[in-house]
């Protein structure tokens, strides 16, 4: 897949994200679909692509996001990153191997991204709040990457197929 | 170089993870320093999230839209379907009253020896002219009716039946020109013949004249020539005209012709 395509599909998740998945149509929940391609990415393409893909994700949300820069881009890189090594050990065409690596880096972020808030910029007592909307972050995309993968393997076949 | 590649796997991520630590650090400590790069991006993304908001936002519409067609339709519809119930239960109501009406009648003490053997019918056609001559009723010789019947309502005298069919039958009404009903004013008893003239008022004629008539007098049947029963309300008097040798007056009749709807068929006058 081609640099041209991975910058699309990010370019394209971030719209998505910041128009149609806004949190406010989604009670406060939102489908993290870079964090999905950087999954992917690392399951598909290895530990490398998956850190790249998402470090440069991370910190495109981060330039949209109010928080800091680089929070969104470590979070993003060590999941990608995770989930290129689990991919790498584990038989990665079995669905249910995919729902566990994406289990794992959705989790794996999650806690990353809620220990940098509360160090950098999260007051505490708002923490009980936050922690209770990553559970739900978890659950909304892991119950999503089956599908999203599903999708850009479709993806990567047909570019693939042009080249 | 070489070492890189061999490792390339593990230090690209140290060295992601390195670098977004080292900018989150600098973040942190220099705040707003990332709204430069911010803004180069969103010139370049927030048309992008423009014209899909707008896309959107202009589905959710139409939609909405198609949604509010089919339910205006649906509603139209149910009120529709209201009205013609509602008709349907005034009209059923009507008809109730209606034959309440006539049920008090045939049941009242005067004539209830008369009407005791009298048909119920429903007025099914009417004359297709202007003249008011005939009626159609849904009672025939199969339900036991017979040529020269006298018709009645709970307003008075209709008519009679003219031509009996199997299954409905024809009423000459008494406002026809061939129609003559013997009657007399109840009040003075005066002796008369109330015929028809073709329009919605009779006459009463050959009335002495020494009778004493007047405007307002109730007429009613007086049972001469046998077709009516007497005692039965034919109309009232509403001008008196005097001759030398007779007086004739214009009647209104008591029944409302062009509202009737169910009669009764007398069996035995």
């Amino acid at each position: 897949m081609s640099i041209l395509l991975w910058a699309l599909l990010l370019i394209t998740a971030l719209v998505l994200q910041t128009t149609l998945l806004s949190p406010q149509q989604l009670h406060g929940v939102r489908p993290d679909l870079i964090l999905l391609l950087s999954v992917f990415a690392g399951l598909y393409r290895g530990e490398t692509k998956g850190g790249l893909v998402g470090f440069l994700g991370g910190l495109l949300e981060d330039f949209f996001s109010g928080g800091l820069l680089g929070m969104g881009a470590l979070s993003k890189t060590v999941a990608g990153t995770l989930a290129g090594f689990l991919g790498n050990k584990l038989y990665r065409e079995s669905p249910l191997v995919q729902l566990t690596v994406a289990l794992a880096a959705v989790i794996a972020h999650e806690l990353l991204y809620l220990c940098l808030s509360s160090i950098y910029t999260v007051p505490p007592f708002l923490l009980a709040k936050i922690i209770k909307l990553i559970s739900l972050n978890i659950a909304i995309n892991t119950a999503l990457s089956l599908p999203i993968f599903w999708g850009l393997r479709k993806i990567l076949r047909i570019s693939k197929a042009k080249n | 170089m070489q070492i890189f590649f061999k490792y390339k796997k593990v230090l690209v991520p140290i060295a992601l993870i390195f670098f977004s630590f080292l900018l989150l650090t600098v973040d942190s400590v220099v705040r707003g320093k990332k709204e430069k790069a911010g803004s180069f991006f969103l010139a370049f993304l927030s048309p992008i999230q423009g014209a899909v908001t707008s896309g959107w936002d202009w589905l959710g519409k139409l939609k909405e839209r198609i949604s509010l067609d089919e339910d205006k339709g649906t509603i139209l519809m149910e009120v529709q379907h209201l009205r013609s119930k509602v008709t349907e239960l005034e009209e059923q109501r009507l008809e109730n009253q209606r034959l309440r009406q006539l049920l008090a009648f045939k049941e009242s003490g005067s004539f209830k020896d008369i009407l005791s053997g009298s048909i119920g019918a429903k007025v099914i056609g009417r004359e297709p002219t202007n003249w008011y001559r005939t009626i159609v009723i849904n009672k025939g010789r199969g339900d036991g009716i017979e040529v020269d019947m006298p018709v009645v309502s709970y307003q008075g005298v209709v008519g009679y039946v003219s031509q009996a069919g199997g299954n409905a039958s024809q009423v000459r009404l008494i406002l026809d020109g061939d129609s003559s009903v013997g009657a007399l004013v109840q009040r003075s008893r005066a002796n008369g013949v109330v015929k028809g003239r073709g329009t919605n008022i009779c006459e009463m004629v050959y009335i002495s004249p020494q009778a004493d008539i007047k405007k307002g007098d109730l007429i009613i049947s007086s049972g001469f020539g046998g077709r009516y029963p007497s005692g039965l309300r034919i109309g009232k008097i509403m001008e008196v005209e005097k001759e030398s040798y007779l007086q004739k007056a214009l009647v209104l009749p008591t029944v409302d012709f062009s509202r009737l709807e169910e009669v009764l068929v007398i069996i035995q006058p």
